[in-house]
């Protein structure tokens, strides 16, 4: 395996440095070709060095990490970000299923994360597409048993829960297994268009059919699927498929 | 005069005193046998031999006969003119099924007039109590409904001074200074390290300590100033100073302000204007402006807003812990309790070729003495 070249793009010095000394001491596989302190100086060194690996920052004054990567043309690098606690930084990048690291890292978490960074540009570059993307025509990166899936929103029918794996059905009648909780998934996709209906069930309003009154009721998708709606949810669902209509 | 005679007469003056008629009347002719005045001008005779049915039409002899066997009362009541005034009287049958029976008349107007009063009387208290209960629910829907509202001010008071504190114990803030500690030890620099982590901890700890007060004194405040902006140095490229300069009139260790609303527009200054200059300084200025108004200016020298940051902050998207957008609402919830409009003013300050040099901000707070 040819070694990882990576550089380091942070405003700040002290947390590039310490970023620079763990991996220097930790990660030995990997070359460092050189920091950064901003999004512009990072562009120039990218250019410059032409790394596999950029460990981003996202937060910083100017430009931020996804700033910069809108500005680049080509990425053919794999990205680790590094960030503070952020709510939105943190949905967009798991949308994408790009790695991150919380400051400050945790040595075995960034060990895990450049071990798994094999084919992942191609994720950078659904980033930076949905980054530019209005929501509607977003692609959700799903890691599965088998690979990857890129998928747009509006391809997906519905998920279902089971155990810690959810099963995510499709338009064209795929289903992938994927080791994500429904939790997980209720946050990444749009509260427009997905509906936790049930404890079980997230579905897509676009492919609902038909709604069958009961206890909770159920409704019935496009796909032919009947998905059972809690007690609970029933009045939310009815007004939301009300206003859809 | 016999002693019948006498007895009636007797009667006759003690009954006629009162507003009771009376008559007797024999089943067998079935005319009275005697009446009293009252009963007279009630039911007026044409002749002495009129029936008592003719007098009184409502009577029914065969249910008063029935009745009267039984040994129960009988009763009725009639409506007549009076004066041109109607009147209701109520007659009461006693007396025998075979022999004579005693019709005892009594003016009901009073008692009727009564009733209506007492009906209508109760169907306004019916009404009124009905309209109270109405009131009642709504005074008590408003009540919720304040409760409510009060519970929701207070949410957001509690809310508005947790996120102050948030504003200066931020995720970014918290996790880059702990990693910039990491830095140091991954350098094997122990004494720096050391001072860094007492400053931060020093920092977490009177933020924590001032934000449980209203109102903290001035020392306490430039205590923590002081302190969050060596951490700042610790942590920028390029060395900067900072310039404390306090009005000489100000009692610093009495005089008292809410704490954590200068340090976001310090910050403010520091990364957002001096942050990539080199020989960055900014100057606290402090001054006393009347007996609850503390005028803060802070002055860098830096690169001043860009065009972005010129907009209000409001507009600014996607930052809902904006710093300074809780200050300004902390200071504007705070001027309304002196019925007052906050007031913040930038000026972008230019050198003499309108080249941008820096930044003052000019806030009023309010001071407790």
């Amino acid at each position: 395996m040819a070694p990882i070249t990576a550089v380091i793009i942070d405003d700040e010095k002290k947390v590039r440095e310490a970023l620079y000394g763990i991996l220097k001491k930790y990660c030995t596989e990997i070359n460092i070709l050189g920091l950064a302190n901003s999004a512009d100086q990072g562009i120039q060194l990218i250019k410059d060095t032409n790394p596999s690996l950029v460990f981003l920052d996202v937060q910083m004054p100017e430009k931020s990490g996804f700033d910069m990567l809108r500005e680049m043309k080509d990425v053919d690098f794999h990205v680790i970000f590094v960030t503070s606690y952020d709510k939105y930084a943190l949905k967009a990048i798991k949308y994408s299923a790009l790695d991150y690291l919380i400051k400050p890292v945790n040595i075995a978490d960034l060990q895990m994360a450049i071990a798994k960074i094999e084919g992942k540009t191609e994720n950078v570059s659904v980033f930076l597409e949905n980054l530019n993307n209005p929501t509607s025509a977003k692609k959700i990166v799903i890691k599965h048993a088998k690979g990857i899936r890129y998928a747009y929103e509006a391809e997906i029918i519905r998920c279902q829960s089971d155990g810690n794996y959810s099963k995510v059905f499709f338009k064209d009648e795929t289903m992938l297994f994927v080791s994500k909780n429904l939790k997980e998934f209720e946050e990444l996709l749009p509260k427009e268009t997905f509906l936790r209906v049930h404890q079980s069930h997230i579905i897509n309003i676009d492919f609902v059919k038909a709604y069958n009154n009961g206890r909770g009721g159920s409704l019935e998708m496009h796909n032919g699927d009947k998905i059972s709606v809690a007690r609970t949810r029933k009045k939310d669902i009815i007004q939301r498929l009300a206003n859809k209509n | 005069m016999s002693n019948k005679t006498i007895e009636i007469a007797v009667i006759n003056q003690f009954i006629s005193n009162g507003n009771i008629g009376i008559a007797i009347v024999s089943w067998d002719k079935l005319t009275t046998t005697f009446e009293n005045e009252m009963f007279t001008s009630w039911f007026p005779a044409k002749t002495k031999t009129d029936l008592i049915v003719d007098r009184i039409c409502k009577v029914n002899l065969e249910r008063l006969k029935k009745k009267l066997g039984q040994n129960k009362p009988y009763s009725i009541e009639c409506e007549i003119k009076e004066n041109k005034r109607s009147k209701i009287l109520k007659l009461q049958f006693t007396g025998s099924p075979l022999t004579e029976f005693i019709i005892t008349v009594t003016d009901y107007s009073k008692e009727k007039e009564k009733d209506y009063l007492l009906d209508s009387y109760a169907k306004m208290a019916e009404k009124n109590r009905k309209a109270l209960e109405k009131s009642l629910e709504i005074i008590k829907a408003q009540k919720e409904e304040l409760l409510i509202t009060n519970a929701a001010l207070e949410r957001e008071r509690n809310n508005i001074e947790l996120r102050a504190l948030q504003a200066v114990i931020n995720p970014h803030f918290v996790s880059n200074c702990l990693s910039s500690i990491q830095g140091f030890i991954v350098d094997k620099n122990t004494e720096e390290a050391v001072n860094y982590l007492a400053d931060f901890g020093r920092l977490m700890r009177l933020s924590f300590e001032q934000s449980y007060n209203d109102y903290v004194s001035i020392e306490e405040i430039i205590t923590l100033l002081n302190t969050y902006v060596s951490i700042e140095k610790m942590r920028m490229d390029n060395p900067w100073d900072l310039i404390i300069e306090i009005d000489e009139d100000l009692n610093v260790g009495n005089a008292t302000i809410p704490p954590l609303l200068i340090q976001p527009f310090l910050e403010n200054s520091i990364w957002h204007g001096i942050n990539k200059i080199k020989g960055g300084k900014i100057l606290l200025k402090l001054d006393l402006i009347d007996d609850i108004t503390l005028k803060c200016t802070i002055e860098d020298n830096g690169v001043g807003r860009k065009h972005k940051e010129k907009q209000p902050i409001t507009e600014k998207k996607k930052q809902p812990l904006h710093s300074l957008n809780v200050t300004n609402k902390r200071l504007d919830i705070l001027w309304k309790e002196h019925k007052k409009k906050y007031k913040i003013i930038y000026t972008d300050l230019l050198t003499k070729t309108n080249a941008p040099t820096g930044t003052r901000v000019e806030l009023y707070i309010p001071i407790n003495f």
